[in-house]
């Protein structure tokens, strides 16, 4: 027996869902589009159901683009047999109920599911006769609910394990459905939940005209601050760690056992990656646990309202702009946040400018170029750059609504505004939980054959001899160099193939810029010495370990700044200073660099999710456009940098080229614009 | 009885409370399945909140849930005062 849950957003859903699962969450994924669905089981008297977390829908009607309403309506069709339980929210009965009156008329299987009767404070006589009362007009089982309370669940089962179907005589007609509303709320006592009062005078705050949008800048700037703090203090202990496990002992007890250039491979090439890979986990974890803070206390929602205004120049709804803030922890968890959007050429157009909003494995590239470059002023530039990806998404996002995506019409856009709510740490901490696993398990994937790969390439040359990895002889370096004159614009010179070769490494996930960078640039510099003594595994981890409590201990909690500090990666440098500033031409080159970091296409994994949202084609459009806009600006900031009047020039140039493009695209956008919504019946107009 | 005036919900006055009365004319399908799955209905109590810094994105509150609406959509809706009898 198959039980689905069935309601709109907010509904409280996954609250039942987890009451009658004791929490046997698992991810499944629907047919072709992965829409995030738990899927689970529960007994009642020995017989074991199924039960299926649907996502989260406003209608039913087959009007919608919508992939969360596509996936149900298709699931809907696929599973007529499936008992539904339609969650309705109590204090929201009357739109709720309209979702019930579609479903019914669906004939579907319906259990209806009151929820959240603890809001409204009623005398239980009272929660019986609307119980009586909806069950009589809808003719279905109504149970009355508090997941909060975990009132209900016994009732609940008996209706699932009694469930007869009933025939219904309702009509399908909106005008009729909208009358048997009215029959019903009527009869309620007026209800109003307790957080209003307290969400009136937040909103006072939050959406004030003049203070709102300074608060957010100063939210998301506190938000990357205690990530780099939590970044810094983990980062170092978990490095030495990674490096002892996943390199120092492979290359110590594997070694006379392998080819050199098979150890290589593992210990260097893997081991290495996930040494630094690991090094990520505290960011990921540390940004979406604080985005999940803002998203579930309803705080987003409010910045999706203030943010509107641009989001209308873009042509997006306001939704987006949600999505694209959680970009800001991963790109992909960003095209995910996509599905809620209605339009397919929303979702590709979001995603079109999603790459500058920089996400958690950027930033530690930031950190560790910044600091060693610009010293005490490192800090503010990582928020510059912060600030710039932002300001060129929009700009990005303007220039493609009027060309590419040129398209006329915009979809009605109406959002709910949740009353303001605690958030619930431990589903916040679990979801983050989870992000970390997905991150792990797509490093197992993508990241370690490519790894591995990298590393053979970067480690023979083409005539088969094994070469240091900062040699310009490996068949990496040799490409790296023959790519490397086409960047001399921004500021990479002939000899700076270590650049490229970290632009390349890029490509497969951020984090490997600075691991990359870390080795080609600074072999010397970075080399231990304690490769001669025998020093044993555990011993080593043991001063590791003390070496980190000492930290911890010792750290200045309350200086959030000082960040420099306790960066393992930093040591040595005045010399890293002295390399870097050569080979790139001084802050000029550095920053370009930098520049091109921050807006070039997202990484393997980010570039699959989007794939997944969008298709393989947009996955690719997505990736190139970003690399041409990161080649144009870095090298327009280079050339302004070094030479006035030479930026004048390019200037001139830039501008001719993207003149171009905005045109041909306009072309392109105004050819394809029929067909890339063809799905999406916005004008179909049905006499009602 | 109904000599009260109807506005659009784009001119409505902030705070003040209205009923809705109906949807636009020309409105598609898929525009009023929308507009009824956020509980506009005709009859219920709605309040414009506030507008936002640009004043093209409306927070209203309808009943005692809070939406957000663009200018386009909020030109769909009529309002009609709230009749001091009754």
């Amino acid at each position: 027996m198959k039980v689905s849950l069935l309601g709109y957003p907010n509904s409280g859903k996954t609250s039942i869902f987890n009451l009658l699962t004791k929490q046997n969450k698992k991810v499944a994924n629907f047919s072709g589009v992965t829409v995030d669905s738990a899927e689970g089981s529960f007994n009642i008297d020995n017989t074991s159901y199924k039960i299926i977390d649907l996502p989260g829908i406003n209608s039913l009607s087959s009007f919608s683009d919508s992939k969360d309403e596509i996936v149900v309506s298709k699931y809907i069709q696929d599973n007529p047999d499936d008992i539904y339980l339609n969650i309705v929210d109590i204090t929201h009965l009357n739109r709720n109920l309209l979702l019930t009156l579609s479903a019914i008329t669906k004939k579907m299987k319906l259990i209806l599911v009151v929820n959240m009767i603890d809001m409204v404070k009623l005398p239980e006589d009272q929660i019986n006769s609307i119980q009586k009362n909806l069950a009589e007009i809808l003719k279905v089982p109504v149970v009355m609910f508090s997941a909060k309370k975990k009132a209900g669940v016994d009732n609940l089962k008996k209706a699932i394990k009694n469930y007869q179907y009933q025939e219904t005589t309702l009509e399908t007609s909106t005008t009729e459905n909208i009358k048997i509303i009215k029959a019903i709320t009527q009869k309620l006592p007026k209800l109003v939940s307790k957080s209003t009062k307290a969400t009136e005078f937040l909103d006072k705050i939050f959406l004030n005209k003049i203070i709102s949008i300074p608060l957010f800048l100063v939210v998301i700037y506190t938000i990357l601050l205690i990530t780099l703090n939590i970044h810094i203090l983990f980062s170092g202990f978990i490095d030495t760690l990674g490096a002892i496990i996943f390199v120092d002992f492979p290359n110590k007890y594997l070694a006379s056992y392998l080819p050199e250039i098979i150890l290589i491979i593992i210990a260097d090439g893997i081991g290495g990656g996930i040494q630094t890979m690991l090094t990520f986990i505290p960011i990921i974890f540390s940004l979406f646990f604080l985005l999940g803070i803002l998203e579930q206390s309803g705080y987003m929602a409010r910045q999706a309202f203030i943010a509107d205004g641009i989001m209308q120049k873009l042509g997006l709804p306001g939704k987006a702009f949600i999505a694209l803030t959680m970009g800001l922890g991963c790109t992909a968890a960003c095209s995910s946040g996509c599905r809620t959007l209605e339009r397919e050429s929303d979702r590709r157009l979001s995603l079109m400018i999603s790459p500058t909003v920089s996400c958690s494995a950027k930033l530690p590239v930031y950190v560790y170029l910044c600091f060693i470059a610009f010293g005490s002023m490192a800090l503010n530039i990582v928020f510059l750059l912060y600030f710039l990806g932002i300001a060129f998404a929009v700009i990005n996002g303007i220039f493609l609504s009027k060309s590419l995506f040129n398209r006329g019409k915009t979809l009605p856009f109406i959002m709910d505004l949740p009353d303001y709510m605690m958030p619930n740490f431990l589903y916040i901490f679990k979801n983050s939980l989870r992000r970390v696993k997905n991150f792990i398990l797509g490093l197992g994937k993508i990241i370690i054959p490519m790894v591995a790969v990298l590393t053979f390439l970067s480690s023979v040359s083409f005539k088969g001899e094994i070469v240091p990895i900062d040699s310009n002889k490996s068949m990496l370096a040799q490409v790296s160099s023959v790519i490397t004159p086409a960047l001399n614009p921004m500021g990479i010179d002939d000899d700076n193939w270590q650049a490229t070769l970290s632009i390349i490494t890029g490509f497969l996930a951020k984090e490997m810029v600075v691991a990359t960078i870390d080795a080609v640039y600074f072999p010397a510099v970075n080399t231990t010495a304690n490769t001669e003594e025998e020093i044993s595994i555990t011993e080593e981890i043991s001063t590791a370990i003390n070496d980190f409590k000492d930290q911890v201990v010792s750290r200045n909690y309350l200086d959030i700044f000082d960040i420099a500090s306790s960066y393992s990666l930093l040591n040595n440098i005045d010399s890293k200073y002295k390399i870097m500033m050569d080979k790139f031409n001084g802050y000029a080159g550095l920053f370009a660099f930098l520049l091109f970091v921050l807006i070039y296409s997202p990484c393997l994994s980010a570039m699959r999710a989007i794939a997944i949202e969008i298709g393989a084609k947009w996955a690719w459009i997505v990736g190139i456009w970003s690399t041409f806009n990161a080649y144009m600006i870095a090298t327009w900031f280079y050339q302004f940098a070094t030479g006035f009047s030479r930026g004048l020039v390019f200037s001139i140039i830039f501008i001719i080229v993207y003149t171009g493009i905005f045109f041909i695209f306009k072309h392109i956008g105004k050819k394809n614009a029929n067909i890339w919504d063809s799905n999406f019946v916005f004008s179909k107009k049905i006499p009602d | 009885m109904n000599d009260l005036a109807t506005i659009f919900l784009s001119k409505a006055k902030l705070g003040k409370t209205y009923y809705i009365v109906r949807f636009a004319n020309n409105l598609s399908f898929y525009e009023k399945d929308r507009l009824l799955s956020y509980g506009f209905f005709e009859g219920n109590s709605l309040k414009v909140l506030r507008k936002s810094v640009f004043g093209s994105t409306f927070q209203v509150r309808i009943s005692d849930y809070n939406l957000v609406l663009r200018k386009k959509e909020a030109n769909m809706i009529v309002l009609q005062e709230e009749s001091n009898e009754s």
